[in-house]
């Protein structure tokens, strides 16, 4: 996973071919480092997201949708002033960095033209996006502020000027020659693919390691003639936009990686490759920032019941001892005229065991022999009694934790929007305490429902947490659509929106079902389904909790390719 | 394992007649029939038919029913049965073995099976020969004891659903003999299922888990 300079080079070339010449027409901030243009070229109209994300900055054309802020950002709101309407000019990669300027032209409030630059800079957790005026090189804002007591030599703030990143003093690997590669190189230090890196612009460890892998020995022939084959499709253009998904990680590229062991995945564009690639990553990235404490306090939850659960069994087993108690005190009472107040202990003889052996009863030597017989009954009722209550605590306990797991299971795939509501359901379950400062959400609002659409057109809704499960399978949906979740696994309910269907359909809510649950990552899922007539809540169970019967079972492999393919943008 | 030979079961022909009419038993017909779809002008076989109860549900609908089993007795009273019924026209009844049914390649729309696959030593064999004899797009459709199939289990769903007389003593014995010959979790059912070429794959429960139905597409 590198968005290296390469990756720049085929995104900026791919963005200039579409969209140069177009205007831009709308400008969002989805997020706080995001920012999404639409920008109209060609008679079309493309969504073009750039992102500073401390992650997974990065710059590419997209087809997913984005929630927008109810009231834009400053930033946002400083951008539209300016680029509204602007005509894109230029767009370039600076030499083989990651950064791209993108050349704007617009007329001011007096109509006259102004030449302005977005400089977008792709540097790992320094990413920033800088708008200047062309004309005096001052910075009019950027989405990260660097005052100067963060960087002195480049200090980021409205009115200073614009200074470069400082160079890396590394040279183009466009313009090599293989008497300059051959001489560059130390050839007795060995590891090539670092040396590559340190002293090439643009490459990437993974390119680098992808020249080393093809050249095989690193002979000086056989390292130039890799190196060289690699860049003499990148200098003209020619890239292999692919993804890459070995056991431990995913890798994305614009040269096919030989030197991978994987499933490999090719797309037609830079943009596609980005798009399928970061799809969801940025999102669940700031998912977990948000939801943080919520995920912290449930694994807490989780943790606590299982302890409490391990008790209440260790209780249980002590109860086994009660017959025990009950023993010494019949044999207090048989031998009351060995015992006189004061005594430590008594030897008896246990006539209730086979071989009557001889057994020890501690006393209490400041009780009389009675009130210790006494007290040992008094052990053995309370533990007696306390067995139905242990067991009814276990239950519960039990239950509590079925659901904090599957609360855990929607936190996974969870939206923005979907951790607020199951924040909300934690609140009224008195989990967590009410946020005074939250305004009131108007009664009677419905959650909103994930939609996708099976290949034979069928409408398939999603729950995704307990507030959507519930009003899913209990209020949308109608007495003879089919209900699906996965068999005994926490998952999401998931509802076939029609009394008829195909197998297709099936298979593909089923598959739906499976990856929206705890079992996501597992092959050959079991889902069941059955008629909404068939599930029930029992009253008083958690939320999202429902009994079923008359289900069947299938088995299916979640697969989040064809997730993506039926969901509805 | 023993191969059984249809001697054995010729004793035992008023029993499985009588555990067919059970209660428990008959639902369970009524919901195999209903879950391997419409048998409306189908071809529909039943391997190890007995005395042919099954099959005698879909008398009216269905184009021809046909019934193998390994024992000539069992046979004879199906003949007899649907006899009985005025149905003599719409039934064949053969003797014959489920590892090697008497039929070519895609004869029938619907194959059934009921308590039998689980009996044999090679259930693998007889499942493929099912598949065989099934034409594309047909369905099949088997009745077999789960892993939670037990005496004990059998006995507790007994008490718990108020089966008694015959109808608990034919279903302790279903759950005895499944102990000793084969017992399937829906999962090993799908794999098989699936190794074999056949799709779509589903599973209901019924007695409470004991025993499963399960549906397949060719």
């Amino acid at each position: 996973m590198s968005f290296d300079g390469i990756v720049t080079r085929a995104a900026a070339n791919e963005l200039s071919e579409r969209l140069l010449s177009g205007r831009i027409t709308k400008i969002y901030q989805p997020d706080k480092t995001d920012l999404l243009f639409t920008v109209r070229a060609g008679r079309k109209n493309y969504k073009l997201l750039i992102s500073a994300n401390s992650s997974f900055a990065r710059i590419h054309l997209t087809e997913k949708s984005y929630d927008n802020p109810q009231v834009p950002p400053m930033f946002c709101m400083l951008l539209r002033k300016h680029l509204e309407g602007a005509i894109i000019e230029e767009i370039d990669q600076i030499e083989m960095e990651r950064i791209i300027e993108i050349r704007l032209k617009n007329r001011d409030e007096i109509g006259d033209e102004t030449y302005k630059k977005l400089i977008i800079e792709i540097m790992g957790r320094h990413s920033n996006i800088i708008l200047i005026d062309e004309k005096t090189g001052m910075i009019l804002d950027s989405i990260k502020h660097i005052p100067p007591s963060l960087n002195r030599h480049r200090t980021i703030l409205p009115g200073q000027a614009y200074v470069a990143p400082p160079s890396q003093h590394k040279v183009s690997p466009l313009e090599e020659t293989e008497s300059g590669l051959v001489a560059k190189i130390d050839w007795n230090a060995g590891q090539i693919d670092r040396q590559l890196v340190q002293l090439y612009s643009g490459i990437s460890p993974l390119i680098a390691a992808e020249i080393t892998s093809r050249a095989g020995l690193p002979t000086k022939e056989r390292i130039a003639s890799a190196f060289f084959n690699v860049l003499d499709k990148i200098c003209r253009h020619e890239y292999e936009p692919q993804m890459v998904a070995t056991n431990e990680k995913e890798y994305f590229s614009v040269i096919h990686l030989t030197h991978l062991q994987g499933e490999v995945r090719s797309f037609e564009t830079v943009s596609g490759l980005l798009d399928r690639f970061f799809y969801g990553k940025a999102e669940r990235d700031r998912v977990k920032q948000q939801a943080a404490d919520l995920e912290r306090f449930i694994q807490n939850e989780i943790d606590k019941l299982k302890k409490k659960i391990k008790k209440l069994k260790a209780t249980l087993q002590s109860t086994e001892k009660a017959d025990q108690y009950r023993i010494f005190g019949e044999l207090i009472t048989a031998h009351m005229h060995l015992i006189k107040k004061g005594d430590k202990k008594v030897e008896v003889m246990n006539y209730y065991e086979e071989g009557q052996p001889v057994v020890t009863i501690d006393l209490d030597p400041l009780k009389t022999p009675s009130a210790n017989a006494q007290s040992y009954f008094k052990k053995y009722n309370k533990l007696k009694s306390s067995i139905s209550v242990v067991k009814e605590q276990i239950q519960i306990a039990l239950e509590e934790l079925e659901y904090f797991e599957s609360l855990g299971q929607q936190m996974e795939s969870a939206s923005v929007k979907d951790i607020a509501e199951i924040r909300e359901e934690l609140e009224e379950q008195g989990y967590l305490k009410q946020r005074l400062t939250r305004q009131k959400r108007k009664a009677g609002s419905k959650p909103e429902l994930e939609s996708y659409l099976s290949s034979e057109g069928i409408l398939i809704y999603v729950g995704k947490n307990n507030k959507q499960n519930d009003y899913l399978t209990h209020k949308a949906s109608r007495q003879n659509e089919t209900w699906l979740h996965t068999k005994d696994i926490p998952g999401s309910h998931v509802v076939i929106k029609a009394e008829k269907f195909g197998e297709k359909t099936l298979l593909e809510a089923a598959n739906l079902a499976a990856y929206f649950s705890k079992a996501r990552q597992s092959s050959a899922v079991p889902v069941d389904y059955t008629l909404i007539r068939h599930v029930k809540k029992p009253s008083g169970a958690k939320p999202g909790f429902v009994i079923y019967d008359n289900q069947q079972t299938i088995y299916v492999t979640p697969s989040e390719d064809l997730m993506l393919k039926l969901r509805q943008k | 394992m023993r191969k059984m030979n249809g001697e054995e079961f010729d004793q035992l022909v008023s029993f499985f007649d009588g555990m067919a009419r059970t209660s428990w038993l008959g639902s369970i017909h009524d919901t195999l029939k209903e879950l391997s779809g419409t048998w409306k002008e189908k071809r529909v076989l039943d391997v190890g038919c007995g005395t042919g109860r099954l099959l005698l549900r879909g008398a009216d609908e269905a184009e021809k029913l046909t019934g193998v089993d390994l024992s000539t007795e069992m046979v004879k009273a199906a003949r007899q049965n649907f006899f009985l019924h005025n149905r003599s026209e719409k039934g064949e009844f053969l003797v014959g073995d489920a590892c090697k049914l008497p039929f070519s390649d895609e004869t029938f729309d619907v194959s059934l099976s009921t308590c039998v696959m689980f009996l044999l030593p090679e259930p693998r064999e007889g499942v493929s020969e099912m598949v065989r004899v099934t034409k594309k797009d047909g369905s099949l459709a088997m009745l077999n004891p789960s892993l939670h199939m037990k005496q004990s289990e059998a006995f507790q769903y007994c008490r718990e659903n108020g089966i008694s007389g015959f109808e608990q003593e034919a279903m302790l014995k279903w759950a005895n003999v499944s102990t000793r010959r084969h017992r399937y979790s829906s999962e090993e059912l799908t794999a098989l299922l699936n190794e074999l070429g056949l799709s779509f794959v589903r599973h209901h429960e019924v007695l409470g888990g004991l025993a499963l139905i399960t549906v397949a597409k060719k």
